[in-house]
């Protein structure tokens, strides 16, 4: 609901508007009785904003140009202006109308001035006395502009003729839908004598006004726009034509607030409701209210801001206290699916668990076990059967050479000697101690082994079957047999460690070459150590 | 205020909610986690279970079985009708091999068995070691042998009596979990 204060200059009435329908119209007589009845009705909806609509005689126009300014310049030009046109004049105004550009920029504006405060001021003492929230004291002339667009005509120049009360005319004149002039004249034949004629001549009055301050040409076309009741409508445009007024119109109030889809129980005479209705639909309109008259009003946004404020909080905490609830219960629906889940596989779990067949052993364990058996089967399980079979292969091509002893065994070190030096975690050290003691006889085996790399040892003694003494032919061959054997790629070390005859220049050297010794038949024998390296996993 | 305190109770909830839903996962990631680890340990027990059985009833693991070792060798012989087998079994001890690694848990123990041997002919030795083999499911390894001839080179072999000696040294393998 809105609620407008209409002003006349007289008595004040106030309208109650639910949307484009006037629900309730009061009217307050200027007297005691009626200030106190004011006091009481403005009391009776304390805090609720009003907007103060006046039309009255004494409320001035005057049309000026300024330069163009801004700021305290502006302002002090205004100040001027305001001294000079509305000296002493509580309630003014200026509206900036356009800007005109000549020799240098000015701006046009319109001084509004309501002369004679002392009508308003007990109406805005109660309305201050109420704590009435005032949003604005507007200017009905002004306020007219809006209503410009709803009139049939093109013309430049606009008097709008209107009739509020019975006993003022106001006449409004619009150049280019700015309102430049406006009139509030006594007229005294509503009701009673020619009307019309009154109004014409009032009309004709206004236009010779215009011409003389210049603001129309002589020849310029006005268009004359009057509201009115359905009672004068014939007769206003009867006199229009027989005046030869080339561009008028004549509507009928109750048609325009029907146009307008205002509703208004009772026919209506005058143009207040009108203009009342287009006051309530300005959001925001103020031209006369200073902040003093406004205190309220800005106390009624502030407090409306808070609560909106206070709501938008609210909005936003229940926002979010639904948000968080939202999310959590979608976490707290996870949760109670996941525990299911969790359960599911508990379940699955225990079911395996149970099925376990061996439950002291470790599955890993297990598998540690395989591979540790499978790594001995492939890698250590080693016998003499394929060093026999290499060494037999090699030593048949010789078939007058035949093996006396075999002696097979492992070990960690190429350079065992016999069995009993065999290793399998000493190597290094039982090693350099051989070659520490055999540093001057024995060969020492210097090659490069794998990392994790064994050694297979054969140590073979052997003798030339029926030997002639033919030393030369078994030395050469014992020397062909390990060159043979070198060159296989079977073997990793081959040392012939006895020949048939130790001929070599470091050692000593026995025999008997008599005629008598060759009853006894002679020998050849040699032996020889041969090395195979074992690469696990080869 | 009431705002605030509503914005404050609804996030609250939230993060109650999420601390849960946090443990929840977490459980549920350790739940999975040793759900996978026992499926895993099923299919890897059904691969070395089989095995497994086989090594601890064959007496592969556990406790040393010397005398189903002696009981092989006998019946071995009775096959190959040596002249002369003797045997000898020396105390248990770490079984080391270059690159043979095992995993904690695992302990690997051999026990050195000396045969002394009177052979018809150098291969009887080698049908010693295969008949072992085939007698018993154990592990051994052949360390050493040794064959020497009794008669001079040249002289035949005579098929009624010992014509080579050989002594050999095996190392019987157990396997001990700790």
């Amino acid at each position: 609901m809105k609620r407008i204060l209409y002003f006349t200059g007289y008595r004040m009435v106030a309208q109650e508007w639910q949307g484009s329908k006037l629900g309730s119209s009061v009217y307050f007589e200027p007297d005691e009785q009626g200030l106190d009845l004011f006091n009481a009705y403005l009391r009776s909806f304390r805090h609720e904003p009003v907007r103060l609509l006046v039309d009255l005689i004494e409320e001035e126009f005057r049309s000026i140009k300024i330069p163009l300014l801004r700021g305290s310049d502006r302002k002090a030009i205004l100040e001027r202006n305001y001294a000079k046109f509305f000296r002493n004049v509580k309630y003014r105004h200026a509206i900036s109308q356009s800007i005109e550009k000549s020799t240098r920029k000015e701006e046009r504006l319109l001084l509004i001035g309501l002369t004679n405060q002392l009508l308003l001021e007990p109406w805005l003492n109660i309305i201050d006395d109420t704590h009435t929230p005032l949003s604005g004291i507007i200017s009905l002339p002004l306020l007219a502009e809006d209503f410009l667009d709803h009139l049939e005509t093109d013309s430049s120049a606009i008097i709008l003729v209107s009739q509020q009360v019975p006993s003022n005319l106001r006449q409004s004149v619009f150049i280019n839908g700015r309102l430049v002039l406006s009139r509030l004249v006594p007229i005294a034949s509503f009701y009673q004598g020619d009307y019309a004629a009154d109004v014409i001549r009032d009309l004709e009055s206004t236009r010779r006004y215009l011409t003389g301050q210049r603001l129309i040409e002589r020849s310029d076309t006005v268009s004359i726009q009057i509201v009115t009741n359905k009672r004068h409508v014939d007769k206003l445009t009867i006199k229009c034509s027989q005046e030869g007024i080339q561009d008028f119109k004549v509507y009928d109030v109750n048609d325009l607030l029907a146009r307008e889809n205002i509703e208004i129980a009772e026919q209506q005479d005058f143009s207040s409701g009108l203009f009342c209705y287009f006051a309530t639909k300005k959001l925001s309109l103020n031209h006369y209210a200073q902040a003093r008259e406004k205190k309220y009003y800005r106390h009624y946004i502030a407090g409306m801001a808070l609560k909106a404020a206070s709501m938008a909080f609210f909005a936003i905490g229940f926002g979010l206290m639904i948000s968080s609830g939202a999310k959590g219960w979608n976490y707290s629906n996870t949760v109670t699916e996941t525990a299911l889940i969790e359960q599911k596989y508990k379940s699955k779990f225990n079911q395996l668990s149970n099925s376990r067949i061996d439950s002291t052993t470790s599955t890993s364990t297990m598998q540690h076990i395989v591979q540790a058996v499978e790594a001995i089967q492939t890698n250590y399980l080693d016998d003499p059967e394929e060093m026999v079979s290499l060494v037999s292969q090699d030593v048949s091509l010789y078939p007058d050479i035949r093996i006396k002893s075999f002696v097979w065994f492992t070990s960690l070190d190429p350079n065992s000697e016999t069995i009993a030096d065999a290793t399998w975690g000493k190597a290094k050290r039982q090693k350099k101690k051989v070659n520490k003691k055999n540093k001057k006889k024995k060969k020492t085996i210097k090659k490069k082994s794998s990392v994790n790399s064994y050694f297979e040892i054969a140590l073979i003694e052997g003798e030339f079957l029926e030997f002639d003494g033919n030393y030369r032919y078994a030395l050469s061959a014992v020397d062909d047999l390990e060159k043979a054997m070198a060159e296989s790629g079977n073997y990793f070390d081959v040392e012939i460690t006895r020949r048939p005859l130790n001929i070599e220049s470091d050692n000593q050297l026995r025999g008997d070459v008599s005629i008598q010794s060759n009853t006894i038949l002679p020998t050849a024998e040699l032996a020889f150590r041969v090395v195979r390296e074992v690469i696990p996993g080869e | 205020m009431v705002a605030t305190a509503m914005g404050v109770v609804g996030y609250q909830y939230e993060s109650t909610q999420i601390a849960k839903y946090d443990k929840a996962v977490e459980t549920l990631r350790t739940t999975h986690t040793l759900y996978i680890n026992m499926v895993n340990d099923i299919d890897l027990l059904e691969q070395y279970r089989n095995l497994y059985s086989g090594y601890k009833s064959s007496g592969l693991i556990g406790e040393e079985r010397r005398l189903s070792w002696i009981e092989s060798l006998e019946n071995t012989n009775k096959v190959l009708k040596l002249p002369t087998l003797s045997y000898s079994l020396l105390p248990q001890e770490k079984f080391i091999r270059p690159g043979l690694k095992v995993k904690s848990g695992v302990e690997l123990s051999g026990s050195a068995m000396e045969l002394t041997m009177g052979l018809l002919h150098e291969e009887d030795i080698l049908a010693v070691l295969e008949g072992l083999r085939l007698s018993i499911k154990n592990l051994f390894t052949v360390e050493s042998c040794s064959l020497r001839r009794n008669s001079k080179v040249g002289v035949p072999l005579n098929t009624k009596k010992t014509n080579l000696r050989s002594i050999c040294t095996i190392r019987w393998v157990t396997i001990d979990v700790k």
